[in-house]
């Protein structure tokens, strides 16, 4: 059992991590795919990040909003596009309040949204899952140069 | 439990994660912060967002925008919000870390600030823990 955290950002307050269950690359495709099919989707995602990892409690529920009806699941918002986390704090750690990306959807209509939130919310209990079993975590911190 | 830290990584997602923010997203990010310190002073006061809406005379819409980072602040709309909030409005140009001497030209950024006029009992502003914010957080605010 293995849980992989890939840093994506450190700011002031919090970090901001892609989680990775037993090599799944899923998340990280994704992201990867906005970034080349929609340049603008994924500055605003990565400004919205940054602005997150800055305050202590981010107020602003137009970017980032705990999602109804599911406990410690959370999306940042941007237009169109939905991505899935939820917080965490590993001790041992030098890094802020951490905030796992889970998984992250071009946004659907309503119907499909709900099915990606049920999947957003199976990949955090699995997490909770797999931790429970004394798993080993990697924690993949970014170069300092490139924060 | 092993929690293994791999220093340094610089793998796809994190190179397209580190690019130096442009001036646009700056831009965006200044937007949303200042949306921060308005909704931290809404906070204390309990004061909504159309109760924010119509102390600035704008429309519940503006306000939206605002939050969404869409909005263009003008310095008479800064005004509003701080009157609406009871606040006095700063504002100040800060050297970049980068040019400790002084202002380089062309290069300074503008920070904003709201200050209560009365002196208030500052929210504690304490870190989130896994047990307790999902209780916290305001899941029903629009």
């Amino acid at each position: 059992m293995k849980i992989l955290l890939t840093e994506l950002y450190c700011g002031v307050c919090h970090a901001v991590a892609a989680l990775s269950l037993q090599e799944n690359k899923d998340l990280e495709e994704f992201l990867l795919t906005l970034e080349s099919s929609n340049p603008n989707a994924f500055k605003t995602l990565n400004t919205t990040i940054k602005t997150i990892c800055a305050v202590p409690s981010y107020r602003n529920d137009r970017k980032f909003k705990q999602v109804k009806g599911a406990k410690n699941l959370y999306e940042i918002k941007i237009p169109g596009i939905r991505l899935y986390c939820f917080k965490e704090i590993l001790r041992g750690l030098e890094q802020p309040s951490l905030i796992i990306a889970a998984y992250g959807r071009i946004k659907p209509k309503d119907k499909q949204q709900r099915a990606d939130i049920r999947h957003a919310d199976k990949i955090r209990n699995d997490y909770q899952s797999i931790w429970e079993q004394d798993p080993e975590i990697e924690y993949i911190t970014k170069s300092e140069d490139e924060n | 439990m092993k929690i293994k830290i791999t220093k340094g990584g610089s793998n796809a997602l994190q190179k397209a994660f580190g690019v130096p923010l442009d001036f646009e997203q700056r831009v965006e990010m200044e937007k949303l912060l200042i949306m921060e310190s308005i909704l931290a002073r809404m906070d204390v006061l309990k004061m909504k967002r159309k109760d924010l809406a119509g102390a600035m005379k704008v429309s519940s819409a503006r306000i939206t925008a605002m939050l969404d980072g869409k909005n263009n602040f003008t310095l008479e709309t800064l005004m509003r919000a701080a009157e609406a909030l009871d606040c006095e409005f700063q504002s100040c140009l800060k050297p970049k870390a980068t040019s400790p001497g002084g202002i380089a030209e062309g290069t300074s950024v503008q920070h904003y600030d709201f200050t209560a006029r009365s002196t208030e009992t500052k929210r504690d502003e304490t870190g989130f823990s896994v047990e307790t914010v999902a209780e916290n957080d305001n899941v029903d605010a629009a």
